[in-house]
């Protein structure tokens, strides 16, 4: 039988989601407004780190201020086509 | 009648404790600094 649901303020998110994603497969020469405006679409970014040596290039690290922004930009993100890679976007352990 | 549930009106959730916001030196902290450049949001960027 279904389990009584209490009143609960908000569902539990799973626990291995939080506000720093890691972007993988990223073009090396993407900029800054282009970062900033295809993750800005899902919230307030609070800080973006874009790789820029030689193991780090393709990578990138985006900060949102808001959990539930960064859970909509990593379904909505991963396997995005920017430029002709698909974007890896996972969460930041 | 269900058993009363201990509700603590005004405890932080577990959600808002995974949404405080964040200084920056706990980002350095979280995150690798070498390697990584902190891209500044262009004039064009509006937070939304």
């Amino acid at each position: 039988m279904a389990a009584p649901n209490f009143p609960q303020k908000s569902f539990r998110l799973p626990p291995e989601v939080n506000r720093i994603l890691m972007v993988r497969n990223l073009p090396f020469k993407v900029s800054a407004e282009e970062m900033f405006e295809l993750f800005g679409q899902y919230g307030a970014i609070r800080q973006i780190r874009l790789g820029d040596t030689n193991e780090t290039k393709g990578t990138a690290f985006v900060v949102y201020e808001d959990i539930f922004d960064a859970k909509t930009a990593c379904e909505r993100l991963s396997g995005y086509n920017m430029m002709g890679r698909y974007l890896i976007v996972l969460y930041y352990q | 009648p269900q058993t009363p549930l201990a509700f603590m009106p005004n405890a932080t959730t577990e959600l808002e404790l995974r949404n405080m916001p964040q200084s920056d030196a706990e980002l350095d902290a979280l995150l690798p600094a070498e390697g990584y450049r902190i891209l500044e949001p262009p004039a064009s960027y509006v937070p939304i």
